[in-house]
Parts: structure tokens; sequence; C-alpha cells
């Protein structure tokens, strides 16, 4: 299965001299681990970061070679599958996999690793050795792994901030404002993806990126050509 | 087992053998005896006897309450470990324990040292080896251990070893017959015209000549493997090593017979008479021996071992047909590995923590989703109405300004934040799914429609809220929060 996403791309400094996003999104590669954190705590920006990462798990799967499942591990079961399925990811591919508690999850991403499943971990403490073990696996089963922090349900703040260089990248996803469409509706939704590590590059690298919904690709491209032109510090791409 | 409420207190450490105590029942607000200590007993107490009288007779008498249902299930333990012996094993509460030895008496010996292993292990109880489970009760209660000659035995026994009730017992005696022997020779149709079928078919099963039903702990599963220990098994590392052996020979034997494991547990009997157990669950029948022992390295430690393990014993409670397959020439079969995985995990989490995400026929948002097994492959039809990534389970009351009569909101306090609204799409009409509950004021579910709105705030959050209730009717709409886009 595959499907475009597009981005919009913008860069405070130079556009023309950063390198494009689909190369941003090729930071995604088989063997490591990359850590995902949501812009706030917020549970409403909790779901930007997860639209995030359901997006690159999605590209994941049309790109790798056999028909495993994706595993998804949490504390909390309010992952909703049509949505997912809206995104472009099948949740039939999906393994659920509730965990009583943060190292828990960890252990059960390792697992999954280390057998050759690439998946998802949501988890609000992330440390350095839980890092390094999950890297490891990673290696050891040429899977991906995603860390998406996630405060605990009912707790105020992240257990910890993250320190761990295993993580192959680290990006901070934040909500932002849709180009609307006529008629004041939403159009599609649009994140600010900022690099914040990423291993062998610069860092700090800022960029927009909107997301398709499945089945509404061709659609996409309509709609984009009947609106105004974007500002000129706005560029599109597209990547199949 | 005679005395086993007796016994139980003294192992309990409650109370010691050189003590008199006694198991008291109330009846009718009066306290009486039921069970006595030896102490108590030739000190003159008789059972049924009242609490009161027996403490005039000997003032430092102890009491317990009598726990009928709690001996009861001590025994059915004590039941479970003896199927180390014979995997046939009945439970007879208050203290009596039966094993069909058929076919299973040439493992420990000849029958004297089937008798005397018992009678070393089980210290104070009276055993008995019968042919068939009447006489070997009857024997049991009165002290007879093996006669040579069993119908004489029998014939010699007071009658109550039969098991009559009380009632037609007590009649009997006072006709004179006070012996089972004296029992046989009575007219057998004179007998059932007088008290009924029952005590001429007790007679008939402890003759041999009517089959009795025994209720059997669990029946033994088909495809068990169980090995003795002579020298009872202490470190996980030498229980690793017997498992591993049964392991080998259970799957070699499944898979002759083309069968793989869905369910198995590992049962541990252990020197003082108690059987541990374990369970591993398989997401799909396997039996590779090698995964096996993995697994079971992984439960080994929930295991106390106490003063040994005598026997170990490895049930297939489920067994499923698998077939040989041909594997990948790198040797890793994907959906092997898939199914290994799903083991590992969901014997270290516990049953139902994997699934799959499958679609409900439903139209309302949470019931149109349910969980499935981890295998299942669900088919998910695609889904042209905008649906959120995360979905609360209970929708949470928002407070909104929105043009009357059906606009979307203007904006919307959650949790004490305000959220200006810059751009809306609604609404989605789901209506109540009347059959299957009662509109209810309560539970936003139950109302009888719900408008939904996407709307996403200046900040580009995307919220799914909807409004419960129309203009102009008696109870004013009402917002809830449901889930959020991105």
């Amino acid at each position: 299965m595959s499907f475009p996403v597009y981005f919009m791309f913008s860069s405070a400094t130079n556009p023309l001299a950063t390198p494009s996003c689909a190369d941003h999104l090729a930071l995604f590669q088989g063997g490591q681990i990359h850590e995902i954190q949501p812009a706030d705590e917020d549970e409403q920006e909790a779901a930007s970061a997860t639209c995030f990462a359901v997006t690159v798990l999605a590209r994941w799967l049309a790109v790798q070679r056999a028909d495993l499942p994706l595993i998804w591990v949490s504390g909390q079961a309010d992952l909703y599958g049509p949505g997912l399925a809206m995104l472009g990811l099948d949740p039939a591919r999906l393994l659920m996999v509730q965990a009583s508690d943060d190292s828990v999850a960890l252990a059960c991403l390792e697992a999954a690793l280390r057998a050759g499943l690439s998946g998802l971990v949501e988890s609000a403490a992330f440390g350095r050795v839980a890092g390094r073990r999950l890297a490891l696996a990673a290696r050891v089963g040429r899977a991906m792994g995603l860390v998406l922090r996630r405060r605990p349900h009912g707790a105020k703040k992240l257990s910890s901030e993250s320190d761990s260089f295993a993580v192959s990248s680290r990006w901070r996803i934040e909500a932002t404002p849709s180009l609307m469409l006529p008629g004041r509706s939403p159009g599609r939704p649009c994140w600010r993806a900022e690099i914040l590590y990423a291993r062998g590059q610069a860092g700090g690298k800022n960029f927009c990126l909107e997301g398709a919904y499945h089945g509404t690709d061709a659609l996409a491209g309509h709609r984009f050509a009947g609106l105004a032109d974007p500002p000129a510090d706005q560029r599109r791409f597209g990547i199949a | 087992m005679p005395g086993w409420p007796i016994r139980r207190l003294i192992k309990d450490g409650l109370a010691s053998p050189d003590q008199a105590f006694a198991t008291v029942t109330s009846h009718a607000g009066q306290r009486r005896l039921e069970t006595l200590s030896s102490r108590a007993a030739q000190a003159g107490l008789k059972v049924g006897q009242s609490l009161s009288q027996a403490r005039a007779i000997l003032p430092g008498l102890l009491s317990f309450p009598a726990t009928p249902a709690e001996d009861a299930q001590a025994l059915t333990r004590l039941g479970l470990w003896c199927q180390a012996y014979s995997p046939l094993v009945a439970v007879e509460p208050p203290d009596m324990i039966l094993l069909d030895m058929t076919g299973a008496l040439h493992l420990h010996g000849t029958r004297q040292a089937l008798l005397a292993g018992l009678a070393a292990r089980l210290p104070g109880a009276q055993l008995a080896l019968a042919g068939n489970a009447a006489r070997a009760r009857a024997f049991a209660r009165f002290g007879v251990s093996e006669p040579v000659d069993e119908v004489a035995a029998l014939a010699a026994l007071p009658l109550a070893s039969l098991g009559l009730n009380e009632r037609v017992e007590a009649a009997l005696r006072r006709l004179g017959v006070r012996r089972v022997g004296q029992f046989m020779r009575l007219d057998r149709g004179e007998l059932t015209a007088r008290f009924g079928t029952a005590p001429v078919r007790l007679l008939d099963q402890a003759m041999g000549r009517l089959t009795e039903i025994l209720r059997f702990l669990s029946a033994p599963p088909d495809w068990r493997e169980s090995r003795h220990y002579p020298e009872p098994l202490l470190h996980a590392e030498a229980l690793l090593h017997a498992l591993g052996v049964l392991a080998h020979i259970l799957c070699t034997r499944l898979g002759e017979a083309g069968l793989g494991l869905r369910l198995l547990q590992a049962q541990f009997f252990r020197a003082d008479a108690q059987m541990v157990t374990f369970d591993i669950g398989f997401a799909a029948a396997m039996r590779d021996e090698i995964r096996l022992a993995r697994l079971m390295a992984g439960k080994i430690e929930t295991i106390d071992p106490g003063f040994g393990i005598e026997r170990i014993c490895l049930a297939a409670l489920e067994v499923a047909p698998l077939r040989e397959r041909q594997s990948g020439l790198d040797g890793a079969d994907d959906s092997n590995r898939t199914a290994a995985l799903i083991d590992n995990l969901s014997n270290r989490l516990g049953v139902g923590k994997i699934w799959r995400i499958a679609p409900a026929p439903s139209h309302v948002p949470e019931r149109a989703v349910m969980k499935q097994g981890p295998l299942d492959q669900p088919v998910w039809p695609v889904c042209e109405k905008p649906r959120p990534i995360r979905l609360l389970s209970a929708p949470q009351r928002i407070e909104v300004v929105a043009p009357v009569p059906d606009h979307p909101p203007v904006l919307f306090r959650w949790r004490g934040a305000v959220h200006r609204v810059r751009a809306a799409t609604g609404p989605e009409r789901i209506a109540r799914e009347w059959w299957r509950h009662e509109p209810s004021a309560e539970r936003p579910e139950a109302e009888y429609l719900r408008d939904y709105y996407q709307l996403e705030t200046e900040a580009g959050q995307r919220f799914w809220v909807f409004r419960t209730g129309l203009h102009g009717f008696a109870a004013a709409p009402r917002w809830f929060l449901h889930g959020w886009f991105s």
C-alpha cells in the first residue's frame, strides 16, 4: 500500500538551501529508534504527535519487506481504529499491546524489535538505559522503533526529560493551522515538525508538514490548485 | 483421613497435638462438638456433646469454629497432590480421598509398597486397597487395610460401613441387623419395599454387582508426560532440565500425531503434599521445544519448590492440529516469528492484553471498534466520514458559545482553557441505537441523537465535539468533547 503525503516546507532562514521534506523523512530507517515528542503536554498536542507517528509507520509498512504486523504498545487503549484508517494505516496491521507501566511497555517493544517487528511505544519515561536497550534491539532485529512521549493518564508532567542519544533522531511535533477551505472549513491537518536532534546532522531544523487523508489524495491536489498561492516562503513537495 | 479438621488445625500451627481441642458448630443456638483431638477423646468427650458440658468435664478444652468449606478445599488440594499416584482421584468431603489405581498399580511396585509409600507420606491416614470404591471406603473407615478375602472382611464389618442413611440404619439395628453379613442375607424384595432402592443399591455397589459413578478431579488430559524424581528437585536449573526432557518427549509425541499445543500446564508435586502449577498459552498451535523451554524458563520463578519436587507433569490441556511446514531458506518464517512474539508477550503480560482492532457493526463511534485475537486478520472498510485518532472512552462536557440552531461553536471551554474555533465542519448526525439502550439524561451515548463537528482551533488543534439535544426543546442542548484528530 502506498499513499502520497504532501508536505509544506518552510524554513526561517533560507528555504532553498535546506534539504527537502522527503530527505527529512528519510531519517526514519530500519535498525534505529526515533523519538517523537509533542510540543506541549496537553492531550490535544499528543494527538498531533500521534498522527505524525502513524504517518511515519504507514510509510514504513509500505517499504518494509515482509508482511509483518506493527506493534503498538501503550498504557491507555484510546487509539481509535477508524482514525488510523483515515491516515492511511490499515488498523488490521497493528498489534495492540496494553502494558501496565512504562518499564513493561519499553520491554515489550524491545522484545518486538528483537524479533524483527517494527513498532511504537507510548511512554512517559525514557531514560538512557532504556534508549540503549531499544537501539540495540532495533539493530539486532533490523526493525524501526518509535518512542512517542506521552504524559501518563492523570499525571501533570512527563516524568523525565529525554536525554538519551541512543535515538537516531528526535522530533517535536506541534499542530499548526491548516490552509482553510472555502466556507471556513478546515483543510488537511498541518503540523510543525522540528528536528531536535538527528545523528550526524545539524539539529534545529524546523518545517511545516501537511498530512493527507486516505481516499482523498486525488481530491487534495485539486483543492490545492483552487487555492490562492501559498506564501512565498512555502513550497510543496510530494512523495509517492 | 480421619479427623481431617483436627489435622489441619495442627498443621496450621493453631493447636498442638498434645492439647485437648475440638471444632464446634452451632445447632439452634447451642454449640456442639464436631471433631475431637485425640487428647479430648481420651478425656471422655463425645462428638455431638454441647460445648458447655464438655467444658464442665474438661475445663481446659480449646474450641475452634468448624470450617467445612475450607476443610473441603484443603482436602481437594491434597487430592490434587494424590494425582501423582493415579490420574483419577475423587475427593469426598469431609475426610475421604479415593484413588482409582486401575492400571496404575504396577508403576508403584507391589500393593504393599504402594500402601507403605502412601502411609509414609500421609502419617495418620487410614489406607485401604480394595476391588471397588464402596469396599475401599468401608475398609478405610474401619481400619482394614488389605484383606485376603474382601467379601468375608466386608461381611464382618458393622452396618455403618456401607454408608446407609441414619434412619435406615437405626431401623435395621432395631431389627437386630448389626453386621453387613446379616444385611446381605436379608430378602432384597422386602428391603426395597420397606426402605426404597438406596440400601440395596449400596450393597450391590459394595459387592461389585453395580458400578458406581465417582466424581474425579479434573479429568486428566490425553497428552501428558510425567516423571518421578527419587531425589526431590530444588533448584531452578534442575527443574528446567527436567521440564526440557519432558517437553522433548511431549513435543515428539505431538509431532507424530500431527498436533500442536494451545494450552500447556506444568504441574509440580511437592514433597510436602502440595501441588503447584503454571500455565502457558499459545497464540497459534506450536510444538517447538526450544521456544517452549524459553517460555518455561520465564515462568519457573513463580514456582515455590518448598522442600523439593518429587514429580513433574506436563499436561497439554488444549491441542490443535498442526501440520509440518516448509520453512524459508533463511530459516525464519514471518507468521511463526509473530506467533512466537505474541506468546512471549502474552505470557508475560497476562490474558487479553494483546489484540487487534476490528470494526464492529455499529455507527455509534465508541461501539464501532472491538478487540479480536492477535492472530486474526480483520478487514477494514474504507471510511468516508472523518474520524479522530484518539477517542475518549467517556465524552467530556464542554462549555460552548455557538449560534443557534445548529451552527458549529465559535469558542469552547474545556478544562478551564478557552479555545477559539478557526474553522469547522459538520454536523454529522449520529442517532441513538434505540434497540440497545433506553434514553438517559446522564449518559450522553444514550441521547436520541448527536451532531458531530470537527473543530480546528486557532492553534491548529482539531477537536471532535458533539451536541446532544436540539434548540427549542425542553432540555437545553449540551456539548461534549469526544476525541482529537490532530
